[in-house]
């Protein structure tokens, strides 16, 4: 597993952070996602074997959000 | 403890404590439904089907109503079993009303998307429990209106506050809990049909209104820190600088009778006369004189004095005002800061 930080655009509110977070239920390889609407970013721990950054970054697309930059 | 004092509990709720309440805590339901509709507005928003979905308003005022209800029955079971602690102190609950007045400014200066900073006037529930209500409840939020609803418990108006005594003076921790619960359960449709109606009138205004919706919250952010202020004795409320302003034209205005005693009425709708006259350098007896008053001037502060008397409904209560150097005006308020006069003090 590794962690990385990711920005988040489009959150208007905590609810919206909730909403992030639900792609750690649709993919595999996903261990925890923890979204913060305050700082407007996600901080996930996932398992590059089984899942890769494209696939999530579509899946928080899906949920109506944009995964902006890489940090 | 008797049926006829329940039911009058519960009337009095239905009828002056579902209004009363809704001046003090809309502000809190009002934050609590522009979440909800942050998100019916977003999702329809993004929706490709493009029908709009009519933002799920009764659920949130609900859960708010419920939390209320739930929160008021465990204080009135406190209430009766200590008995001894009267209301808050009215410095607390300035502070309160000034916090409370800024959260919800934030809030809205939030909703108006300013500046990022203002996303930390949100209130982030912890992890666990975003997880578990995830896990349980897909796409609802039951956490804000339930704990904006527990949060009414620090701002009762003043018609919760006199009942808040009567339950004090039940000395059962049952009997106070029953009768704040048949009290609140009172409030609840008035306070659930102001709150529904309100949000469904303001739905029409479609794109604009997220911007009313923070335009409302904006406003009652403001006078929650004028009565904030009002409750403090500040000379900043915006009450008492227009009364600077009119003093000397006052038409109402009153000075002392013979006796030295000074009478001021406390009335539904607030002091009147509004601005008293007392001589300098005298203690004096200030009577405030209730008639079938029900409102929350009941709940009488003066602040400079450290004063905090719950009035009776009908009847005279004596306040001892010791001497008072010349040039000195003194607020007095209502509990909540709503209504106000002063007294000043000349030659």
């Amino acid at each position: 597993m590794i962690k990385k930080i990711y920005r988040v655009e489009g959150m208007h509110c905590p609810n919206c952070a909730m909403r992030v977070e639900s792609i750690e239920d649709e993919l595999p390889g996903i261990g925890r996602v923890s979204a913060s609407y305050q700082k407007g970013q996600m901080v996930v721990e996932f398992d590059e074997t089984k899942v890769s950054e494209a696939e999530m970054i579509e899946a928080v697309k899906k949920v109506g959000y944009i995964v902006k930059s890489v940090d | 403890m008797g049926m006829e004092q329940l039911i009058l509990a519960f009337v009095t709720g239905l009828t002056t404590g579902g209004l009363s309440c809704m001046a003090v805590q809309g502000g809190l339901l009002a934050s609590s439904l522009a979440r909800q509709l942050e998100q019916d507005v977003f999702r329809s928003s993004e929706s490709k089907i493009g029908k709009r979905m009519p933002p799920q308003l009764a659920l949130p005022i609900a859960l708010f109503l419920l939390a209320k209800l739930a929160a008021y029955t465990i204080l009135g079971f406190f209430l009766g079993w200590l008995g001894s602690l009267l209301t808050l102190s009215a410095n607390l609950q300035a502070i309160l009303l000034v916090a409370i007045g800024i959260f919800m400014v934030g809030n809205a200066l939030r909703m108006f998307n300013i500046h990022p900073i203002f996303r930390y006037f949100v209130v982030e529930p912890p992890k666990f429990i975003t997880r578990a209500i995830r896990r349980t409840s897909k796409n609802t939020d039951f956490f804000t209106p339930l704990f904006l609803g527990v949060l009414t418990v620090l701002i009762p108006c003043g018609v919760t506050q006199a009942m808040m005594a009567v339950a004090l003076g039940t000395g059962s921790a049952v009997a106070g809990a029953v009768l704040m619960f048949a009290f609140t359960l009172g409030t609840s449709p008035v306070f659930f049909a102001a709150a529904y109606f309100t949000m469904q009138l303001g739905r029409r205004l479609e794109k604009w209104f997220m911007r009313f919706v923070a335009v409302v919250v904006l406003v009652l952010g403001l006078v929650s820190i004028n009565s904030g202020l009002n409750l403090a004795g500040s000379r900043l409320a915006i009450q008492n600088l227009f009364q600077v302003a009119q003093a000397e034209s006052e038409l109402g205005a009153a000075y002392p009778a013979n006796d030295g005693t000074l009478t001021l009425r406390a009335e539904n709708n607030g002091y009147s006369p509004s601005q008293l006259y007392a001589p300098a350098d005298t203690s004096l007896t200030l009577n405030v004189v209730t008639s079938e008053t029900y409102s929350c001037s009941r709940a009488f502060v003066i602040p400079a004095l450290r004063v905090q008397v719950l009035l009776p409904e009908t009847g005279v209560v004596p306040i001892e005002i010791p001497a008072q150097p010349a040039g000195t005006v003194m607020q007095f308020t209502c509990s909540m800061g709503m209504y106000t006069g002063e007294i000043v003090f000349g030659q």
